[in-house]
């Protein structure tokens, strides 16, 4: 008995040491930026490194919000990551719909057409796509990345919405239909309601990857005003060398909206998530 | 509610087929009148095309050819929004993230119904299914059957002109079914509407319904009221999915011996009465099914005529109120029902014979009856009213 405890406890302290082992490495680089931002320069450069600010500051922030481009680069990329995302939601739940439930020529062609496209490589398109939008006369523009970014994310959407609206009994639009609502009305005072925690996973998704994206505004976006903030970042590192302090407080910064998205909607998206495996799973 | 009586509507089916894929023919019927407020079930096995008929009804289908007319009102190319009618679904189909009131609201909301009229009716409706203290509830938060008596809700706040029931009541436990089912009944008697029920269980069609269609391969076999069905049934496939324990048959041939029709059988040898053969006409066919309900079957514990076959007990199922006997006999198995719990033994060889004006002769090519209904058939096209108006 004393040994099957023992053992019982033994066990349960390695899960619980690998599961912090895990989390802190996870969580440390970003501990590291926020304790970094908030040091002043000698400290940071120091050679005798400390886990905490000894001398405590915001004067990084201070500058970063002063010298830098940093409140345009940040509403430029809230801007076109809250458009990725509900430009991607809003057709993604249209495709889903329509694939659920009408009956067309070519729908399972389309499908896998649709989940090859999410399969390919997006460096493959860079090339292409410039060329597109150039011709579009939409580059160095919000619409551009909105539309690459729906683009690339709407494949993702569209199946993991398919799953959601497959689940959902075909019985609750017939009996909106005898209730006497028209199609529209069914999708939206019934079927999307339903399918509201797959909606806010793939806000989630598709927000997170525009947010952090560094490959399409590099390609697309050429002035200033239009950069968004993983381009920013990049300016402080130049030719003078890194400006830490600055780089670290706009790191936190830019980090923040994705932990408060995920602190605040995380039991949701594990439930999305748990469809989402669902979704690639025939 | 006097005033829906005037509402109902009885529903017309003309040469209505339906047509899956290329050549799969799911609903063919040439003709079918559904009078104004009776409770008509569609009954038969899975896959016999009922449920796709329903839906025709209700315009979730679109049918291949032929027409569907409520009174006079031809509605074949109607929405089912448009068509005046409310179903109830198997699984309810209640909107998961509506309250019952949202749910018995969102009907009368889409058909523009006043806000009085609106409470009015939900209120009446609730009193009568006795939903008051759940109207606040949202549907996950109600068991089975309140969840039934919701959607049963929902139909009769539209006081449609006819109600559609789709198997409602299989997803519920046995207690509840039969529950439900005395509640069907008397819902049907207080609002008086025309109710269109389909289920493949035939005890649920033979108890509520005033009228059965039973289906088979999209075809309707027979349509006639309860009795008539159980008693004169059409065809060997009638007979034998009506009526639980199931009809006995034996194939056999009709023989005239010693001037006397019989039906004859290795082993068995039944002389036709006055009365069955005043049904059966000219004898087109000499191989013929019988087929005899285990109640026409008699024992004779003590002892009986002479000409009676044994037969030797194998299963004897005590259920109360009346005792199923299984019996091995020198033709074949036969099963019976004798009243009340006798003290029969297994493997004791017991005398038998059939209630000769209970018997049944079908085709045994085809299954059809060879026997005319007999004097207390009303034709499928001539309709007694039950209930005064």
């Amino acid at each position: 008995m004393g040994s099957y405890r023992a053992r019982a406890a033994l066990r349960m302290g390695s899960i619980f040491t690998v599961t912090w082992l895990v989390v802190l490495i996870a969580v440390f680089p970003l501990f590291w930026a926020l304790s970094t931002s908030l040091r002043d320069n000698p400290e940071i450069i120091s050679r005798t490194p400390t886990l905490l600010p000894i001398d405590f500051t915001l004067s990084n922030y201070d500058t970063m919000l002063k010298l830098s481009n940093f409140p345009q680069q940040f509403s430029n990329s809230s801007i076109i990551a809250v458009g990725s995302s509900l430009s991607v939601v809003l057709f993604g739940s249209l495709g889903a719909y329509s694939l659920t439930r009408f009956r067309f020529r070519g729908q399972g062609l389309s499908l896998r057409v649709v989940l090859l496209t999410y399969l390919f490589p997006a460096v493959l398109l860079v090339v292409p796509m410039f060329i597109i939008l150039r011709n579009l006369k939409l580059t160095d523009s919000y619409a551009a990345l909105i539309i690459v970014h729906t683009a690339t994310g709407l494949p993702l959407g569209l199946w993991l919405l398919r799953a959601y609206f497959q689940s959902i009994p075909i019985e609750l639009d017939q009996a909106a239909m005898i209730d006497g609502a028209s199609r529209l009305e069914t999708l939206f005072d019934v079927l999307l309601p339903q399918a509201i925690p797959g909606m806010i996973s793939i806000f989630i998704f598709i927000f997170v990857f525009s947010w952090g994206d560094y490959l399409w505004p590099l390609i697309l976006i050429t002035s200033r005003s239009q950069m968004t903030l993983p381009l920013g970042l990049h300016t402080y590192m130049n030719d003078m060398g890194f400006e830490w302090g600055p780089l670290m407080a706009a790191t936190v910064v830019f980090a923040l909206p994705v932990v408060l998205l995920f602190t605040f909607v995380q039991s949701r998206l594990v439930r999305g998530l748990g469809a989402g495996a669902g979704a690639v799973k025939f | 509610m006097a005033e829906l009586v005037g509402r109902s509507a009885n529903v017309r089916l003309e040469g209505l087929q339906k047509v899956f894929g290329k050549d799969t023919l799911v609903v063919d019927i040439a003709e079918m009148l559904i009078p104004a407020g009776e409770f008509v079930t569609l009954l038969g096995p899975s896959g016999c095309g009922k449920t796709t008929t329903l839906k025709l009804i209700a315009g979730l289908e679109r049918p291949t050819r032929g027409a569907i007319f409520f009174g006079d009102q031809r509605v074949t190319d109607v929405a089912p929004g448009s068509r005046d009618i409310a179903m109830v679904f198997q699984n309810y189909a209640l909107y998961p993230h509506m309250t019952v009131q949202a749910n018995l609201e969102y009907g009368l909301k889409k058909h523009h119904v006043a806000r009085d009229e609106r409470q009015r009716r939900i209120t009446w409706a609730s009193a009568v299914l006795q939903l008051e203290q759940l109207m606040q509830r949202k549907p996950r938060e109600l068991s089975g059957g309140q969840q039934q008596r919701v959607a049963l809700g929902r139909a009769m706040v539209r006081e449609p002109k006819a109600f559609l029931l789709d198997e409602p009541l299989s997803n519920l436990d046995a207690r509840l079914r039969l529950l439900m089912r005395a509640e069907l009944i008397r819902l049907h008697h207080t609002i008086d509407t025309t109710m269109i029920y389909v289920t493949h269980d035939q005890v649920e069609a033979m108890s509520m319904s005033q009228r059965i269609a039973v289906m088979r391969d999209g075809r309707i076999q027979q349509y006639d009221r309860p009795e008539v069905i159980y008693r004169y049934p059409a065809s060997r496939f009638v007979a034998s999915f009506i009526g639980s324990p199931g009809i006995n048959l034996y194939e056999g041939d009709l023989i005239s011996r010693d001037g006397q029709l019989r039906f004859v059988r290795a082993g068995l040898e039944v002389p036709l009465t006055a009365t069955i053969l005043e049904r059966l006409g000219e004898p087109q066919q000499t191989n013929v099914t019988l087929g005899i309900r285990p109640e026409d079957v008699l024992l004779h514990l003590d002892g009986g005529p002479p000409d009676a076959v044994v037969g030797r007990v194998t299963v004897v199922e005590s259920l109360g109120p009346e005792t199923i006997v299984t019996l091995e006999t020198a033709f074949g198995e036969v099963t019976t029902r004798v009243r009340g719990m006798e003290a029969i033994e297994f493997d004791a060889q017991v005398p038998l014979s059939f209630d000769s004006a209970r018997l049944h002769l079908f085709d045994a090519t085809n299954g059809t009856s060879v026997l005319r209904p007999g004097a207390s058939t009303m034709g499928t096209r001539e309709y007694r009213t039950l209930a005064p108006a």
